[in-house]
Order: C-alpha cells, then structure tokens, then sequence
C-alpha cells in the first residue's frame, strides 16, 4: 500500500513538473499533458491508435520470438558448455556492443525495405541480451540437486521439468523481461527507418511536421503501453510462477 | 551386500599441473544384507565421499564398488536411498511434493503414496506441515523431511551422512529409536555416516573408523538390542571407541591435508 501511495505521488510530482515545464515554454513548442492526452483521445477516438499501436505490437512479438529462438539455445549451449562459452562469449560481447540502428540498416540493405526485413533486424537486435540472461541462468543451475534427482534414478524428463526449469525460469523471465525492453526501443526506430505505419512512424511523421502535441501523444501511450506490460502482466505472471519463492510471496 | 574391493578416489588438481587430492585409498569393506554399520571419521576424512560413491553418483574412482552385485547406481532392481548431508529439498516444491518428487523418479506405482506419505511424514512429525514450502521450515525440519523423502521410497539399502547432526538431542533420540525400529522392521542394510562416537555406539552392528581416506579398523558392537542410551555398558564402548578414535587421527581432529598423487 505504501509502495503505491509513493508510486502515485511521484506520478503526480513529474505531471506537475510537465505542467509547469509547458507553461514556460511556448505552446507549439512543448505543450502540457492536457493537450498530450486530448491529442491521444482523439487518435483513440478516430483509430489510428489501434491500427499503428496494433501492428507496432505484431513486429514487437515477432521480433521477440525471434530473438528468443536465436537467444535462448545459444544461451543454453553456452551454459552447458565450456567449449560454447569460450567460443562465443566474444561474439555476445561484440553483438551486444553493435549499435540496434546497424541491424535495421543492414537488414533493410540485405532483404529489402519490407515487413521480413523489420521483423528480422528487432528480433536480432534482441536476441544477444536473452542469450546473456540464460546462459547465466543455466550456469548457475545447483549440480547438487541433481546430484539428488540422480541418487533417487530420476528420469531425463522429470529432472528437466521439476529441476532443471524452475532454477532457470526466473532467468528466462529477466531475459524475456530485458528482451522485451530493447525490442522496443528498436522497434520503433526500425519503423521509423523503413515502415509507413506503426508508432515508430508516426513520431516521426509528426515531428516531421513539427507538431510536438501529436508527438507527445504516440510517446504518452508507448510509455503506458510499455507500463502496463511491465507492471501488470509480468508482476502477475512473476507471482503466478515464483510463488514458492520467499521474497516475491512475502 | 555391499563389497568394497581397494577403492581409492582421487580429485583432479584445481589447477593444470597442481597436486591431485587423494581422498580415498584401498578401502576395503563387506557389508552384509541387513547389517547396521556405520562409519565414524573426522571432518573432511572422505567419508561423503565415499557415500556418494556407494549411491553411483560419482563413477570415477579406482577399484570396485558391487551392491548385490550390481556396480552402484547400475540397477533399478534394488532401490538404494540416499540422505545427503544437507537436506537438498526442491524449494520450489512444498514439504508433501518434494516426497512426490522421490516416489515419481523411484517409480513407486501411484495407489501407494498416499499411505506412504500419511506414514512417514508422521513419523518425522511433519504430517502437519505438507503444505510448507522448504524456506517456512526450520533447518531441523528440512533435515526430517529429507529423511521422510529417503525412506519414502522404501529402500533395501540406506546411506546416511549425518542425519541427526542438525538435531537437539530429544528429536534425535526419537529419530534414533525411529530409524531402528524400521530397520528391525524391514531388514534394511544401512551405511551411517557420523562423527558422534556415541551415536555411532548405540546404532551399528559395526563400526568403521576412517581417518585421511582409510579404514583404520572395524570395531563390533557386542551390545544386545534393543538399546538404551543411559546403558553403562553403552557408555563403556562409547569410551573404547573415542580412545581407539583418538590414538587413529592422533588426538586431533584435522581434516585430510592434500596430497600429491601416488
Ligand atoms: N568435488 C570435489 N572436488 C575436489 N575435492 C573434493 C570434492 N569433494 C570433496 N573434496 C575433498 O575431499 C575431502 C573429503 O571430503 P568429504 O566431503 O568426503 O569429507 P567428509 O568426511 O564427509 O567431511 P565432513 O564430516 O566435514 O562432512 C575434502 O578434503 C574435500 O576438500
Ligand atoms: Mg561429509
């Protein structure tokens, strides 16, 4: 309870903080949040919200299967061994180290400006950071318990499903979690880059037009989009999940 | 039931060209069906080791270790239980599940767990407590309930690595008493490993004492069963015992130091 009550007072304060912040500046320039969210209205009102959010939203779950079906066996492999490790721990680093924006540029080079190319560059551009997540997960997976499963001859499958899975899932669920927060950011740059429709290009479209109302609007609903997927489907799924787990059920 | 022909274990070096840590050597050891034995040696001595090499987890070891025949670990023919030295509990299986979790891997058909589990989460006491989750338990309980899960599957063979250490001395009596009456019940074989030369008195057939990875000497109890702990004749092995215990590892308690490969 006193944890929301902060939460709704910083939420307040940084409203202020804007509100005061648009009266000193000039209207066009950097208007207040009454205007954002009449802006943002009136796009719910006519639809394009649901159209440029929509399709944003189909890319970022594209991007994020792909990436995780990059991700996420490269991570295992690597956690399992030390050969893999040593291998690619370099080419983590350095996927890591590339800027999102060359993924976009090469994969639009590579396979045209098209939907695949845009899908393909958000889910690479993801992909290092959930390989990061679970190949520490699965190195940290504890050999004593299944030095255990093997003392009572305990089959692949059941090792797999009560030993193996719910060490590495809270790692599967920070990658996913952190995966998701990059996807993001480029998704939007992506579309930006080479899509005509989604937030992405809106943004730009707007301040292509210099109307900082309608930008500050698409922003306004990214962040509450981003909010709600933060704070109420993954603290729910966390709970669900995790619940055996002395911090989060206490 | 258990024959130990010249088992020795050596530990790779930590480091490319460092020593190797021999912590095993030549042990020799027959156990009989429904013997009682358990094995006393100071901290560090090998004594998990070993266990853990009698369970079939650990198969790089010289010599041979046959269980009924069998190289250990290599048949489902003969259940083998195993109570570590920590209670390796699931923790994110509650008190109840964690024992499903033995009697699924052990294959134990499904109409007979629900007997199993009213009997022996009562007799470790925690029939109250199914639904707990490892971290609501007390380190004692865990250690309890580690025991409910190894007897759960009804062995013909136990290991035990100090299983009442964690304990106050009223439960561990309770659980003494306990595990006797099961194994006069049910004709297990049991492997006991513990470092207390009174408890080790009042449970074995025989005792083995180990000090820096070798047996040392095998000492018979003489006792007639049942037991009681304030027996004077108990209390006379018990001294037998610490002094033969003491003359082995030299009056000092210091664990194996490491040692170059032979
Ligand atoms: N996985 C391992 N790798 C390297 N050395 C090990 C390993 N496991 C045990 N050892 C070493 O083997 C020796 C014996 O260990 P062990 O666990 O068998 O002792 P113990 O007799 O059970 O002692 P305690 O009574 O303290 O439990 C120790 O010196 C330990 O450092
Ligand atoms: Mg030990």
């Amino acid at each position: 309870m006193r944890e929301l009550a902060l939460r709704l007072v910083s939420v307040v304060c940084a409203l202020a903080a804007w509100t005061a912040l648009s009266r000193y500046l000039p209207d066009d320039l950097f208007p207040g949040p009454l205007a954002a969210s009449t802006a943002l209205l009136e796009n719910i009102a006519n639809g394009s919200v649901f159209k440029h959010l929509g399709i944003t939203m189909l890319r970022v779950a594209g991007g994020l299967l792909i990436a995780m079906v990059i991700g996420a066996p490269l991570g295992i492999l690597m956690g399992l061994s030390r050969l893999a490790e040593k291998t690619l721990d370099i080419w983590v680093m350095i996927a890591l180290a590339v800027p999102s924006l060359c993924y976009g540029l090469v994969c639009f080079i590579v396979l045209g400006l098209n939907e695949w190319a845009a899908v393909v560059a958000i889910g690479l551009t993801g992909a290092p950071s959930i390989t990061v997540n679970i190949w520490e997960g699965v190195k940290n997976i504890d050999a004593r318990l299944l030095q255990m499963a093997q003392a009572f001859r305990a089959n692949r499958w059941l090792v797999l499903y009560r030993v193996v899975l719910p060490q590495v899932l809270p790692y599967v669920m920070a990658s996913l979690r952190f995966g998701l927060g990059v996807i993001w950011k480029i998704a939007v740059l992506i579309e930006l880059l080479g899509r005509p429709d989604g937030v992405g290009f809106q943004l730009y479209y707007w301040y292509q037009l210099a109307d900082m109302r309608q930008v500050l609007a698409w922003t306004l609903l990214f962040t509450l989009v981003m909010l709600f997927i933060e704070l109420v489907l993954f603290k729910v799924l966390e709970r669900r999940l995790f619940a055996w787990r002395p911090t989060v059920s206490a | 039931m258990i024959r130990i022909t010249g088992l020795s274990k050596k530990f790779p070096p930590r480091r490319a060209g460092g020593a190797a840590l021999q912590v095993l050597r030549d042990i020799n050891l027959d156990i009989a069906e429904g013997e009682f034995v358990c094995i006393l040696g100071a901290s560090g001595c090998g004594k998990s080791t070993l266990l853990n090499i009698l369970a079939g987890l650990d198969r790089t070891h010289g010599g041979e270790v046959a269980i009924d025949g069998h190289a250990a670990g290599a048949t489902r023919a003969l259940r083998v239980g195993y109570l570590f030295q920590e209670d390796r509990l699931l923790p994110w299986r509650s008190a109840e599940q964690n024992i499903d979790f033995a009697l699924t891997a052990a294959r134990v058909p499904q109409g007979e767990w629900a007997g199993r589990k009213d009997r022996w989460l009562g007799m470790v006491g925690l029939d109250g407590f199914r639904g707990y989750f490892p971290h609501q338990m007390s380190g004692g309980m865990r250690q309890r309930l580690a025991l409910a899960r190894a007897l759960a599957i009804e062995p013909q063979v136990l290991l035990m690595d100090e299983p009442f250490s964690g304990l106050d001395e009223l439960t561990a009596r309770k659980m003494r008493a306990d595990i006797l009456r099961i194994w006069a019940e049910a004709r297990k074989t049991i492997v006991f490993v513990t470092h207390n030369a009174f408890e080790a008195s009042f449970l074995a057939d025989r005792i083995v004492i180990m000090a820096e990875g070798r047996i040392h000497e095998t000492i018979a109890v003489p006792l007639p069963r049942p037991r009681d702990h304030d027996d004077d004749a108990l209390f006379a092995l018990n001294r037998v015992v610490v002094r033969r215990f003491l003359d082995i590892t030299g009056g000092q308690d210091a664990p194996v130091q490491p040692h170059a490969g032979e």
